[in-house]
């Protein structure tokens, strides 16, 4: 969550306070309307709950940024430097505020966060629209987000492409373009490339520096994603890896393909389509495709047998 | 687009080069075949200011010695890392210390 404050929200506040377009006075009269635009938290008892309506608050908190940015429309300068980053000086680092205790004194900690920076988050959209640049139904409007990043996104989308061959083409060629006109706005994903299997290719993706992972599209990617073991070996020694983590054998004959990604290039994997789906709807195919099978390291579950084998390890 | 064409060998350069400061360190010096050109790709909004130069996706043979003949390693690097390479001789090695 301080990341995104740090290296999204505020960057963009202060840009536009330097470039006069707001003032901080403008934030602060704003507040009262903004607290208003909140949505009441609803007070969760037990912890599991809690966690997860931060982690809903904390989607709702980064679909706002992007909401924002798309209104502010300009460049914004994030500076990334060493420097920035504490190498040098820690006095001059970035700091991100410290939790503390147990788990209920952080969950506890992380709603007040989380409320904080929503706050800031409305007090900015009332701006921009005071200032009109937008209107506050506008805002809503996009603030409800038609197509929120998860996985099942790209079983959709791997389904539709098993049906259809013209839409498979579009989006082997260009994937982003083809999803925007889906409905995806893929705002945040600079370039998105699917990679067709075949016969003879299977395709494997990693990101060995960062965890770079078409989020906007498929949302988190699954925890082995951002491990070093997964990250180091894959590229190494892919056909080991691919038996030893996820019990995938990859015939003599199939050459495996994998990729190491930037920032700049999200990938995701079309899987072959399974034998013996005739008849079977777009939903059912969709079924079949597992988050695992959109990265390449398991296959998309048999047509027979919907429930068999979920690749994990 | 940019200074290589897809087919063409490259070497990636050992010192850090141009504004995206990196890039794995498994592949630095080793020799690549271009496999996609991508161009410039803009990035302001989300995770660079600065352009970081044309992209190429660079195929290359996987770390371990005794691996797979049917295995490859793409990875995605901007042209500011990578330099020319002489094209593929006798020897069949890509690998280079």
């Amino acid at each position: 969550m301080e990341y995104w404050r740090t290296k999204r929200l505020e960057p963009r506040i202060i840009m536009l306070i330097r470039k006069g377009t707001i003032a901080f006075p403008d934030l602060i009269e704003a507040s009262e309307a903004a607290r208003s635009r909140l949505e009441k938290l609803e007070s969760k008892s037990n912890l599991e709950n809690r966690v997860a309506a931060l982690e809903i608050g904390l989607g709702r908190f980064i679909r706002g940024i992007e909401v924002a940015t798309s209104i502010i429309g300009t460049r914004v300068l994030v500076e990334e430097s060493r420097q920035e980053a504490g190498v040098y000086d820690d006095e001059v680092k970035l700091a991100h505020r410290k939790l503390g205790g147990g788990a209920t004194e952080r969950v506890g900690q992380l709603e007040e966060l989380l409320s904080g920076n929503m706050l800031l988050l409305q007090a900015l959209l009332v701006v921009l629209a005071k200032k009109g640049m937008v209107t506050l139904e506008k805002v809503d409007e996009m603030l409800a987000a038609p197509n929120p990043p998860r996985f099942e996104n790209g079983a959709r989308i791997v389904a539709k492409a098993w049906l259809d061959p013209e839409f498979r083409r579009k989006l082997l060629s260009d994937a982003k373009t083809t999803l925007r006109e889906l409905g995806f706005a893929l705002n945040r994903t600079p370039k998105l490339v699917v990679l067709e299997d075949t016969r003879s290719v299977r395709h494997v993706i990693v990101c060995t520096l960062c965890s770079c992972y078409p989020y906007e599209l498929l949302g988190n990617p699954p925890w082995w994603y951002k491990q070093d073991r997964y990250k180091q070996e894959i590229v190494a020694s892919p056909r080991k890896m691919l038996e030893e983590m996820f019990r995938l054998g990859v015939p003599p004959t199939v050459e495996v393909r994998v990729h190491d990604s930037t920032s700049d290039i999200r990938y995701m994997v079309l899987p072959m389509r399974p034998d013996r789906i005739e008849g079977k709807s777009e939903e059912q195919l969709a079924n079949l495709v597992t988050q695992e099978s959109l990265i390449g390291v398991g296959d998309p579950l048999e047509a027979e047998t919907e429930e068999a084998k979920i690749v994990q390890d | 687009m940019g200074r290589f064409a897809i087919t063409q060998r490259v070497r990636v350069k050992f010192e850090n080069a141009g504004p995206n400061r990196r890039v794995p360190d498994y592949v630095k010096g080793k020799l690549g075949v271009i496999v996609s050109v991508h161009g410039t790709v803009p990035n302001y909004s989300h995770d660079h200011a600065e352009d970081w130069g044309p992209l190429y996706s660079v195929q290359f043979e996987p770390e371990a010695t005794a691996s797979h003949p049917r295995e490859k390693i793409i990875v995605d690097i901007h042209e500011p890392w990578l330099s020319d390479a002489p094209p593929m001789g006798r020897r069949k090695s890509i690998q280079i210390h």
